[in-house]
């Protein structure tokens, strides 16, 4: 083991793989990210709250985030958001309201609230009432928070997620 | 066309590509430079009102990745308006979660920062909207803390000046102890 047998072949080698990182492997990295960041993201998702839209054991889900897919989110969409009381934390959830909507926040308690949703936000809601930390305890989510829309579930059962709301005519929409 | 041209513009094409997503990749998450409009950060950003030049700011994304740990009360943050997401807004940290707070304004009143939500003023307090009009904002919201002003060339690398002396009596730390009597 001498000194020529490092410069020789170890340190040749070095150089190899700095010039792997810095040429090859960090763009890639950045091109993959910027992807997810601009395109869209494959991701996955678990818990009670939107049950049984999603499982509750995960899905993995296709989300989207083409340049103006904020402007594109309406009532019924499920969408991604960073919970505002934890920045870490994602979390799946259906819009219910746009900007200038108003709406109930629980018709399930005996005193009935009723909440005007504010400029630049949506109220958000689990499809599981029962089980779902959501705007009836943040309030109105600002759209900034919002992460992305979810388009389709990829596995286990592969379909597609779009809006699939109806609205029933009645005494709100016939003025 | 010779093979030899083809080689070359598949790689113009694939060093571009590289390149603009490394750009992308560095300015969305570690370090950017962003422009201040607005007198609202007076006399810390933009001090002079009356010259036609603006500060424009180097920003420190990494911030991004862990919120609730590398913020300080006093940091100056560039964070997405809540009523509007494509706009974005610059104005000081005064409290962090679970800090209380007496809005200006309201002497009598009291209010505790919610989890994972921070109290966000600007130094100019007349000229600014703020958590004083609109409340606390969600961390979530943060885009990055600013640095220090690299633009134009006379107040390249300027101190920002700390928290204003003038507000820290009105900051609770942690609900409990005044930020003044904690200095002492």
């Amino acid at each position: 083991m001498s000194s020529r047998w490092f410069f020789s072949r170890l340190l040749p080698f070095f150089q190899d793989m700095g010039k792997l990182t810095v040429l090859v492997a960090f763009p890639t990295a950045c091109f993959i990210h910027t992807i997810f960041d601009y395109v869209g993201e494959i991701s996955m998702s678990m818990g009670p709250s939107m049950l049984p839209t999603l499982n509750m054991a995960g899905d993995i889900l296709l989300i989207e985030r083409l340049p103006g897919w904020r402007d594109r989110v309406r009532v019924g969409d499920l969408v991604v958001f960073a919970s505002p009381a934890d920045p870490a934390k994602r979390a799946i959830k259906r819009v219910l309201g746009q900007p200038g909507d108003t709406l109930c926040v629980d018709p399930t308690k005996d005193k009935l609230a009723y909440v005007q949703i504010p400029r630049g936000h949506v109220w958000l809601q689990g499809d599981n009432y029962t089980n779902s930390t959501d705007s009836r305890i943040h309030g109105p989510i600002p759209l900034a928070l919002l992460r992305g829309r979810v388009l389709a579930c990829i596995w286990p059962s592969p379909r597609t997620l779009s809006n699939n709301m109806e609205i029933i005519p009645g005494h709100f929409t016939d003025n | 066309m010779s093979s030899a041209t083809r080689l070359f513009r598949r790689r113009l094409v694939v060093g571009a590509v590289a390149a603009v997503s490394v750009v992308v990749f560095v300015t969305d998450n570690v370090l950017s430079l962003q422009m201040i409009s607005g007198r609202s950060m007076q006399p810390a950003l933009n001090p002079d009102s009356n010259r036609l030049w603006r500060d424009v700011v180097l920003v420190n994304r990494m911030v991004k990745s862990d919120m609730t740990s590398r913020l300080n009360r006093g940091d100056i943050v560039t964070f997405t308006s809540p009523f509007d997401p494509n706009r974005c807004i610059v104005k000081r940290v005064v409290a962090l979660p679970h800090d209380c707070i007496v809005p200006l304004g309201k002497p009598d009143s009291f209010v505790r920062v919610p989890m994972g939500h921070f109290w966000a003023e600007g130094d100019e307090s007349f000229h600014s909207n703020d958590s004083n009009s609109f409340g606390p904002i969600p961390l979530a919201l943060v885009d990055g803390r600013v640095i220090t002003p690299i633009w134009p060339p006379s107040r390249f690398g300027a101190r920002i000046p700390p928290l204003p002396e003038w507000k820290r009596p009105r900051i609770f730390a942690n609900g409990s102890t005044r930020l003044s009597d904690l200095d002492r």
